[in-house]
């Protein structure tokens, strides 16, 4: 369903469009259920987005500017998106009303997990509970009304209660705010998906792969969360981006090629340990993050792992190579922006927390 | 084991036995059989082990000069690996090294061997050596063509590395070999040099007692070159002389049907054709021979993996330009799980059912009082 009435209007920056959304469109009711998935990329413009859209399937329904209405047919029906380009830092932002449980991930997360150069905005739990943090501290009457939280006990978090127990918690109540707080106080856990409601007029949930649910109005404030976690994920991009794959000639007369992969890397302060190793080659592989590690090289007794790692969906070949407190990963032919950001996220939710783009 | 006994043997022997003896021996062939199936598990884990872990060693020397501070200080680069592999099939004890390094500006150059596992006499690997050594100089005109230069004899250097826990045997048996040159006077015997990779502080150094003619080069390795001054490195998945599985895991399936799944429009996945395998081994394999040879040697190389794949049953040959997979599933790791699975599983069957005729035969005898196959 198109849900908004544009007519002829070009949108060429994202505040044109949040103002739209928040004023001009306010004799609309929005809808109930308004699904806003965030995303980034590493497409050079909204022409290369539009051309990788068109290869996985969407149809280009209408172009205002640089929001575009696209469409992909799903159970002989058309799921209908909105998504704004913006062309400061490649991110490509979804709108739509289409069901969560099927609609969007047969489409646009299908789309998003097995395409290049596109990936999920991945909230890490740290990111998320420094981003709880701070609207806590912003707005005072601020309530949590539902929640979702992880502990792994790998992790250096402390915790008054068995912290070597591995727990997730789903919880419902109007006192989430406190709940959460001492659940992490006590239990060690890290937030995954918060639902947030502001007396202001903002009731929204936001889950770690950058899916806003909006309950309730108020689009600036979103758009100034979603820029927020953009900020910090486009710091774990520019690293990524800091890669490379080249050949190298040499010899008098150039005659020999090499290929030399120059990794990104991730700091972990809490480090990867020798007894992590199986536990690692096992979660990676599960249909949860959906790698495979094609061979691996585990040196007994000491902290060299190193292994050839492929991302199931997206058919992208990596390399890495570990030492314990750091992690290289070298691209094969190309790095991808979603594989990557999907491991540096796997490393976060598995390894260690702490983990930072270096 | 006796290798005198074969197979074939077994074959030719159940066939001249009467109905009780095939009996008996086919009970001795299943008990055989059963006791192979974990020595062959064992013997197919280490040998591919093994092979991981040598071309792990390989990669990591030459990672010491992918653009590092080491290559650049001491003017070696890395050229390419195996030098001379292109003579290895020709004659018997034709070896050659694991990496070649050279330095255009004074014409010096490194040969690098890695070794894993070190046997006790670690003799046989000096030996090994002297082997590769000889090739060197024999076809050091051919060598100094390639290049484009000419690589002086006098500034040619010899490289042993291994782990940490095998230096000492090596140390023991090169004390020993110069002992006994000395005592034989023999001259122009250039000693080796060994560099040390040790693993828990990550680093590779060159052993105390040695010295490189490039003192750069010397002090560094001193010094030691690990992974906090490494930054690229240079990929080298596999060389031409890696267990022909591994091959087939990382080229066939790891990069030409995970590519066939991403970028090809096809139904059939799984039909690879030879053309892109061979593709894929030329970008990845590292050899220094012109294009033309290197096309010429991969191709006899792939058709060794081919037949290699077809003997276990991992694929089959549709026609002279295609392969098809032959496993359950599409998922890159469903296939990779499904592949080897079913080479495991094929290679001790096919191990240990060969290894239970030779014992059967050789029990039977025994218990039967034949001195030989042929008094039966």
């Amino acid at each position: 369903m198109t849900f908004l009435h544009i007519n002829d209007k070009k949108f060429d920056d994202i505040q044109d469009f949040i103002n739209f959304l928040e004023y001009e469109h306010a004799e609309f009711k929005m809808p109930s259920n308004l699904q806003i998935v965030a995303t980034i990329s590493n497409f050079e413009s909204i022409d290369y987005f539009i051309n990788s859209l068109l290869k996985y399937g969407f149809s280009i329904e209408k172009e205002f500017g640089k929001l575009l209405l696209i469409s992909k047919m799903f159970l002989e029906k058309k799921i209908f998106f909105y998504v704004f380009f913006d062309d400061r830092n490649n991110v490509p932002l979804f709108l739509t009303v289409a069901r969560k449980t099927d609609d969007i991930p047969e489409t646009l997360l299908n789309y998003i997990d097995r395409s290049r150069d596109i990936s999920n905005l991945w909230i890490t739990p740290k990111v998320m509970k420094e981003l709880k943090d701070s609207l806590v501290d912003k707005y005072e009457d601020l309530m949590i009304n539902y929640f979702s939280a992880k502990r792994n006990p790998n992790f250096d978090i402390k915790a008054e209660y068995r912290p070597e127990v591995a727990r997730s918690i789903q919880y419902r109540g109007d006192d989430g705010k406190l709940a959460l707080e001492e659940l992490e106080f006590y239990y060690g856990v890290l937030p995954k998906i918060i639902e947030i409601k502001l007396f202001e007029g903002l009731w929204f949930r936001i889950d770690n792969k950058g899916i806003i649910t909006m309950k309730k109005g108020d689009f600036n404030t979103v758009f100034e969360i979603i820029e927020n976690v953009i900020e910090r994920v486009i710091q774990i991009r520019d690293a990524i981006d800091e890669s490379k794959y080249i050949i190298r000639r040499v010899g008098v007369n150039k005659q020999f090629s090499n290929a030399i992969q120059t990794p990104w890397s991730m700091i972990l302060p809490s480090g990867i340990k020798y007894d992590n190793i199986p536990d690692f080659c096992r979660t990676i592989q599960s249909d949860e993050w959906g790698f495979t590690l094609l061979e691996h090289v585990l040196l007994n007794g000491s902290l060299f792992f190193s292994a050839r790692i492929i991302d199931n969906n997206k058919s992208s070949i990596f390399d890495i190579t570990t030492t314990g407190n750091k992690i290289d990963i070298y691209p094969v032919e190309k790095a991808d922006i979603g594989s990557c950001m999907k491991f540096y996220e796997f490393i976060v939710e598995n390894i260690d927390p702490q983990a930072i783009g270096g | 084991m006796n290798p005198a006994i074969s197979s074939l043997d077994y074959e030719g022997f159940i066939q001249k036995s009467s109905l009780e003896e095939r009996r008996i021996l086919r009970k001795l062939n299943d008990e055989w059989k059963k006791y192979y199936e974990p020595v062959a598990r064992e013997r197919l884990i280490e040998n591919i082990e093994t092979d991981k872990k040598h071309h792990n060693l390989i990669k990591l020397c030459a990672k010491a000069f992918a653009e590092t501070d080491l290559s650049i200080n001491s003017g070696y680069e890395f050229y390419f690996a195996e030098p001379l592999i292109e003579f290895g099939h020709i004659e018997e004890g034709n070896k050659s090294f694991d990496l070649f390094l050279f330095n255009e500006s004074n014409q010096s150059a490194i040969f690098i061997e890695c070794k894993t596992s070190i046997p006790t006499r670690a003799k046989k690997i000096l030996n090994e050596i002297e082997e590769s050594k000889r090739l060197i100089v024999n076809k050091l005109e051919y060598l100094s063509n390639i290049i484009g230069l000419q690589i002086k004899p006098e500034r040619i250097e010899y490289v042993l590395c291994v782990y940490d826990k095998d230096s000492r045997k090596i140390i023991d048996s090169l004390n020993k070999k110069a002992e006994k040159d000395e005592k034989n006077r023999i001259i122009g015997s250039e000693l080796i040099k060994l560099w040390i990779y040790r693993p828990h502080s990550q680093l590779i150094q060159l052993y105390q007692n040695h010295i490189h003619n490039n003192q750069i080069l010397t002090e560094m390795l001193l010094r030691g070159f690990g992974e906090d001054s490494l930054r690229s490195q240079f990929e080298l998945p596999y060389c031409i002389t890696t267990h022909p599985y591994r091959i087939i895991k990382l080229a066939i399936i790891g990069d030409c049907y995970t590519k066939n799944l991403h970028y090809e429009n096809t139904s059939e996945p799984k039909i690879i054709t030879i053309d892109t395998i061979l593709a894929a081994l030329e970008r990845n394999i590292s050899i220094g021979i012109s294009q033309e040879q290197k096309k010429e040697l991969i191709s006899e190389k792939l058709e060794k993996i081919i037949k290699y794949g077809e003997k276990y049953q991992l694929f089959e040959k549709i026609n002279e330009e295609e392969i098809r997979l032959i496993c359950r599933g599409n998922d890159i790791q469903v296939v990779k799980n499904n592949i080897e699975s079913k080479f495991f599983k094929n290679w001790i069957q096919e191990w240990s059912d060969s290894e239970a005729k030779r014992k059967a035969i050789i029990e039977y005898k025994k218990r039967s009082g034949i001195q030989q196959l042929k008094d039966y």
